[in-house]
């Protein structure tokens, strides 16, 4: 699960203060161009900080519930009661990645209407399935004779998963999440499109006026933002790696 | 102390272990013995219920381990197996304080505990506490497991393989450094392995299995006088007289010089070492006689290559 690259700090805050000048600066930049073409009556209400700022929201959100719910599902599932169920939760796993996001949002609406709602649920049930997928095999392949010796040492099975399993398996779960956590700041920006705020916002817009600036505004945020989430959650899942094998 | 009564354990229809009984006292250190898939794991994990046997029972110090709870009971069983399963986010200090710490013992006591473990199974307490067990060579880890298993004072000790993944040259110094500490402690011990030079080494008793059936149980002497069937005889091998000699010790078969004697001009051997370290210091030497000093090197008697023809008795 290491990455081949080692995940450096200076890079993770150089894109920290990339993103944050984008942020920032951005609106400066386009009054100035809009100034000039006088299309400021455009310009969407919603400053570029208050979008990022629901935009995370709706990834943190969506993401920490997703967390908790992969840890319950993933536990239950490498119980002996929920053995039946591991197959198909993996399977699960699998095929919701493959089944598009913009879909799930879709089928949330008529059942949760307009809003952040709907935008919450979809990113929810979506981010659940690459963690819960990591947390199953992360625990599965840690090797036997380490489970059998803690087992026999008299750790209770809560003992076991809580010092032996879940801390061996961190880096993988940490993999799950930082997976799920990137396909979610690409995904979140589809919830505009059902009036869950976010950059999608300025990205559906432009797509509507054929505004490349609009597109730009959203798009380049959201991308900045997943590249910074893929090295910092990279970088965690690196230090976990080298802290489960004892340095 | 342990003992097995009939007990059988079924996987998928076939008989893992067979209608076993088996009695190791107090102290004794038992070897199980037979060829890979026989039984000898199995047989150890429905002891501290790692496995529970399908019928009969197994008592530990007169309690049916039946009425136990499994974390209890293994709390009080010391347990090292083959690929020792050292914890690798946890220090060498933690691996060991690992059962301690899960019986509530406050941090002094463990800390002492733990750097007494240390010293005893040979590894120096500043220099490996603070290690993880990537940092150690694989007889430091086989050492670690042994302190680990040894943390809480277990009356009972179980070990499966757990010198099988080192060099010979390793594995030896670890079976004589085991041989001195249980010399020490007197643990009641089963001890699995597939090699008979280390069963013939540490055993008191030694139990040969064969598909799951126990096939003879006794002390080792009575292999050579003794063994119950050609598939003993064969598993032991046509050598095992000679590794019976490693039994031995030269200072125990030695004859005293006279005082007057002037020493004789003889081939040295230690009277520490082995007789069968001695049978090799004939045959390489030529001589039917050897000197025997101490360790310091002062002559205390004579071996006649004839004593090793002293009878086993079983
Ligand atoms: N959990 C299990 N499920 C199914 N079969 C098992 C299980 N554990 C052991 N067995 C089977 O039981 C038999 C005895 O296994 P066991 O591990 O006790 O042998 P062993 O004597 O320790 O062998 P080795 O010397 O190779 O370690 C083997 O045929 C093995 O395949
Ligand atoms: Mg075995």
């Amino acid at each position: 699960m290491k990455s081949k690259h080692q995940k450096s700090w200076s890079f993770i805050i150089f894109l920290t203060v990339l993103f944050m000048a984008v942020v920032v600066l951005f609106p400066y930049f386009e009054q100035a161009l809009w100034g000039f073409s006088g299309k400021s009556a455009l310009i969407s209400r919603a400053t570029l900080w208050e979008l990022t700022v629901q935009h995370l929201v709706l990834v943190m959100l969506s993401g920490t519930l997703s967390l908790l719910a992969a840890f319950l599902l993933g536990i239950f599932a490498i119980t002996p009661a929920g053995r039946e169920f591991r197959d198909l939760l993996l399977e699960l796993a699998t095929i919701g990645e493959t089944f598009p996001s913009v879909a799930i949002i879709a089928l949330a609406v008529p059942a949760l209407g307009y809003g952040m709602l709907p935008t919450l649920v979809a990113l929810f049930i979506y981010g659940i399935l690459p963690i819960l997928r990591n947390i199953i095999v992360g625990i599965e392949n840690i090797p036997a004779g380490i489970v059998d010796t803690a087992y026999g040492t008299g750790m209770t099975r809560w003992q076991v998963l809580a010092k032996i399993e879940i801390p061996l398996a961190l880096p993988v779960i940490v993999a799950g999440i930082r997976t799920s956590v990137i396909i979610n700041i690409s995904a979140a920006t589809i919830g505009a499109t059902v009036g869950a705020g976010g950059l999608g916002v300025p990205i559906i817009s432009g797509i509507r006026t054929y505004s490349p600036l609009l597109i730009i505004k959203g798009s380049v945020p959201v991308a900045l933002l997943a590249i910074l989430a893929d090295n910092l959650l990279g970088k965690a899942e690196e230090m976990l790696s080298a802290w489960s094998q004892g340095a | 102390m342990i003992s097995l009564r009939n007990i059988t354990k079924i996987y998928g229809g076939r008989a893992a272990v067979s209608n076993l009984s088996l009695e190791v006292s107090e102290g004794e250190l038992c070897v199980l013995i037979g060829p890979s898939g026989c039984g000898k794991s199995t047989t150890l994990r429905m002891i501290n219920r790692m496995v529970d046997p399908d019928q009969g029972t197994v008592l530990v110090s007169g309690s049916n381990v039946k009425s136990l709870r499994p974390e209890a009971l293994r709390r009080s069983i010391g347990y090292v197996i083959q690929s020792i399963g050292l914890f690798p986010h946890m220090t060498v200090f933690e691996n060991v304080a690992v059962v301690p710490r899960l019986l509530k013992w406050n941090t002094g006591r463990i800390k002492d505990r733990v750097a007494e473990l240390l010293v005893l199974t040979g590894l120096e307490p500043a220099i490996y506490s603070r290690r993880y067990p990537r940092e150690l060579s694989g007889g430091e880890a086989q050492r670690v497991g042994v302190a680990r298993a040894l943390a809480a004072d277990p009356p009972v000790l179980l070990m499966d393989e757990p010198f099988g993944a080192v060099d010979p040259l390793t594995r030896s110094k670890l079976q004589a450094e085991f041989l001195t500490i249980q010399r020490r402690l007197k643990k009641t011990v089963l001890f699995v392995t597939h090699d008979v030079e280390e069963a013939v080494r540490l055993s008191d008793k030694i139990a040969v299995l064969r598909d799951g059936f126990l096939i003879q149980y006794d002390v080792p002497e009575a292999f050579i006088t003794a063994p119950a069937d050609p598939f003993v005889a064969n598993f032991l091998g046509s050598d095992f007289s000679l590794k019976m000699l490693s039994r031995r010790l030269v200072k125990d078969y030695c004859a005293s010089l006279s005082p007057s004697e002037s020493v004789p001009p003889l081939p040295r051997i230690n009277d520490k070492t082995t007789m069968k370290e001695a049978l090799s210091r004939f045959v390489s030497s030529g001589s039917n006689r050897l000197l025997v000093e101490s360790s310091s090197g002062a002559p205390v008697g004579q071996l006649e290559l004839r004593s090793l023809l002293k009878p086993f008795r079983g």
